[in-house]
């Protein structure tokens, strides 16, 4: 028994002691902190996706609080976290919900392929070592480099071939802008409303883009003829629709031979594709 | 003689008495070429010819300034058809000159005469010239490597340290491929030439001709033209060397430990250890360049493999299709056994999606491959069994390589040697799991240059 009341005798002025002494080290050792980098922490979603180009929601509050990063920086929280740490931070930005758009329809069936791939199942070493697993250079891979870096399920592998975006997932982080090794994927806003030409091909030459994929432009540009707006441009042999004009009227869309144009609120985010998914990638 | 060789290395099959027999081929009446106008390791250039131009054989059509640039020249005489994109022997489509041969003249009509249709350069004695003149013209002649890396000849031969020994690099490891054999059989003045020019540019004291022992006929061959040549006559040093046959025996790194017995460092270059090492096509194409003031416009490869029923060492214009080399009937395919098509050795080489693609300067070699030597086997997990470090030609660990890229530890990777990988693939060759270990390593090198690059770019 009298152990026992030692010990605890023993314990209490251990505890005390130790107690006394952490004390006396905080104060002694004390870092100054800015207390702004807790606040905008706490307005920041905690996901550590790294979308804002910092290692983790901990390193972006402090670049925020010491005014080394913009306070539009946080994609995966979207416009009510951007408006949230300008409030903290006292500035003004233009907030806005972005979301990925995958610039290829060259599925399975519509695009030709080089040949049979054989070797690591990514699409970075596909096209480092075939140039690109298809016949157009510069069409999706389809070995789904995207879906991996995902952190918000936003994306899957659909059976055929091209990942899918499901919209109410996407926070528009841009890890798929970032991996992609053909750059097929960009960011809009997701109010954003026109047409958009789903491919990225910009071999200037038709034939060659015929024989590579029943979907891809070839450039004919009718697109830019019969725009009533006159808002499309060919830009580096692809037709971009300047979105202040364009009034989704949606002629482009029915002009196109190839279906390479689409209407983003319709076609792109509107409808959900029905397309079974790969469970596995 | 004693044989040298480095440590390390595999025994592929070799392969070579398909075609090693066969003398050289000219190709000749070449209606149509197809020429890359990159078709060098360095910055890109721009055509200078337009379509509808006519060019003449040897003519520039593709230059621009800076110093890892060498233009490229007419392969034949004829008109420019079209300027565009075509598929590379590297698989990426790049800018490419086509052009198509004149047609015969009509009944009556005198055909034009050599000297009218061919513009080479003025010779140059490369023994008489400084070295500002030499090198110009190696750079003039648009030499680069031609064992298969395509390093711009005159950035090798103007090092900026002492250099000890010239290397010829005969070697010749990768299976199938005898075209340095047959060069080396049939041009030996010329390759000693070659050594002696390049010893000349570089002031080296010694020169010496690697063989590996399957191309020990060729031996005497070289040292009879060493003998009689004026050069050595002259007082120059030059000598065969024979080496053990082993892959990759003719990796500039392991040539130079088999010779000298010293190691070039990490991260260095073969002048680091007072070394030049040039390949038996880019010695002779260099003579050419100084005797006749020829520029590269073609060269030997060798067409090989199980599923070609007639396999072949051809001389072709730079840019020719090689479907043209096969319907010429210097060599045949079985279209019906083809599994793959290969530019370059088997080991080394790459895969390509057809065999339209044009011969280029880097191209040693194109192998049609049966459907029993294209099997790809179901890639496994590492056992760890360690066949691949006793393997690497590099002393790295492979397996400790592939395990840190896969794990996204690139600064790991770098730091056990991934940049010091010569991707020779004897690793991915030993190993019995089917590891895909090389292309590991080229994505892993891949990202860790732009890793570097981002970070040099935020350092700013």
């Amino acid at each position: 028994m009298s152990v026992i009341i030692i010990t605890v005798i023993f314990a209490a002025i251990l505890a005390f002691v130790l107690g006394i002494a952490l004390g006396f080290f905080q104060k002694k050792f004390h870092v100054e902190r800015d207390p702004k980098i807790d606040v905008v922490r706490a307005a920041l979603p905690g996901a550590n996706c790294g979308g804002c180009g910092f290692p983790g929601c901990d390193a972006y509050a402090e670049a925020v609080a010491m005014g080394r990063a913009p306070t539009n920086k946080c994609t995966a929280g979207g416009a009510a976290t951007t408006e949230a740490v300008s409030k903290i931070m006292g500035v003004n930005a233009a907030a806005e919900d972005l979301v990925a758009v995958l610039l290829c329809q060259g599925t399975k069936e519509v695009a030709l392929s080089k040949g049979e791939y054989v070797g690591i199942e990514t699409c970075r070493a596909a096209k480092l070592s075939t140039g690109s697993i298809k016949a157009c250079s510069w069409g999706c891979q389809g070995l789904g480099d995207c879906v991996r870096v995902c952190k918000f399920d936003a994306l899957s592998m659909g059976e055929d071939g091209l990942p899918h975006v499901n919209y109410d997932n996407c926070t528009g982080c841009g890890m798929c802008v970032e991996e992609c090794p053909q750059k097929l994927f960009v960011l809009v806003p997701k109010s954003r409303k026109g047409s958009v030409v789903l491919c990225s091909n910009r071999n200037v030459i038709k034939a060659n883009v015929i024989k590579t994929c029943k979907t891809g432009c070839i450039k004919c540009e009718i697109c830019v003829k019969q725009c009533p707006e006159k808002c499309i441009t060919m830009v580096n042999g692809i037709p971009v629709t300047d979105y202040d004009k364009c009034t989704s009227c949606g002629i482009c869309v029915q002009k196109c031979p190839t279906h390479a144009y689409k209407l983003l609120e319709v076609d792109v985010m509107g409808e959900k594709k029905k397309v079974p998914v790969l469970t596995e990638v | 003689m004693a044989l040298k060789t480095f440590r390390g290395g595999a025994h592929p099959p070799e392969r070579k008495d398909r075609s090693s027999g066969l003398a050289m081929e000219r190709l000749r009446d070449v209606k149509l070429v197809v020429v890359p106008v990159n078709q060098h390791f360095g910055a890109p250039l721009q055509p200078l010819v337009k379509v509808g131009d006519s060019v003449k054989r040897g003519q520039k059509i593709a230059d621009a300034d800076g110093r890892m640039t060498v233009p490229v020249h007419a392969p034949i005489a004829g008109v420019v058809k079209k300027i565009e994109p075509r598929t590379q022997s590297n698989n990426l489509d790049g800018p490419c000159i086509i052009i198509e041969a004149l047609p015969p003249p009509a009944e009556g009509q005198p055909a034009p005469s050599a000297e009218d249709l061919t513009e080479f350069m003025p010779p140059l004695d490369a023994f008489a010239c400084t070295k500002e003149e030499a090198l110009a013209r190696v750079r003039a002649a648009g030499i680069v490597g031609m064992g298969g890396a395509g390093f711009p000849a005159h950035v090798k031969l103007a090092p900026s340290k002492p250099i000890a020994v010239v290397i010829a690099n005969g070697a010749e490891c990768e299976p199938f491929l005898t075209i340095d054999e047959r060069t080396m059989i049939e041009q030996a003045d010329d390759v000693v030439e070659g050594v002696a020019i390049t010893m000349k540019i570089v002031n080296a004291p010694e020169g010496v001709i690697a063989v590996e022992e399957n191309k020990a006929h060729a031996v005497p061959l070289l040292e009879k033209a060493i003998a009689a040549s004026p050069r050595t006559r002259a007082g120059m040093k030059i000598r065969v060397q024979m080496l053990k046959t082993k892959y990759p025996q003719g990796g500039e790194k392991m040539l130079i430990t088999a010779i000298t017995g010293k190691e070039v460092p990490s991260g260095g270059l073969p002048m680091d250890v007072g070394c030049v090492v040039q390949n038996i096509g880019t010695l002779c194409a260099m003579v050419d360049a100084f005797k006749e003031g020829k520029p590269l416009i073609e060269r030997g490869l060798t067409i090989s493999g199980g599923a070609c029923t007639k396999p072949a060492n051809v001389v072709a214009p730079i840019g020719t299709p090689v479907a043209d080399i096969l319907a010429a009937g210097l060599a045949q395919v079985d279209e019906e056994k083809l599994g793959m098509v290969i530019y370059g050795g088997p080991m080394m080489g790459v895969a390509v999606p057809n065999y339209q693609i044009p011969v280029q300067k880097n191209t040693s070699g194109v192998l049609l491959m049966d459907i029993v030597e294209s099997k790809h086997y179901e890639e496994e997990t590492c056992i760890r069994c360690g066949r691949c470090m006793r393997a690497c030609s590099c002393r790295l660990s492979p397996a400790l390589l592939a395990v840190a890229i896969e794990a996204e530890d690139y600064k790991e990777a770098e730091k056990i040697g991934l940049l010091d990988c010569i991707e020779c693939g004897t690793c991915s060759f030993v190993c019995p799991s089917h590891r895909h270990l090389v292309q590991r390593f080229r994505v892993g090198k891949q990202v860790l240059r732009a890793m570097k690059q981002k970070e040099a770019q935020n350092a700013r």
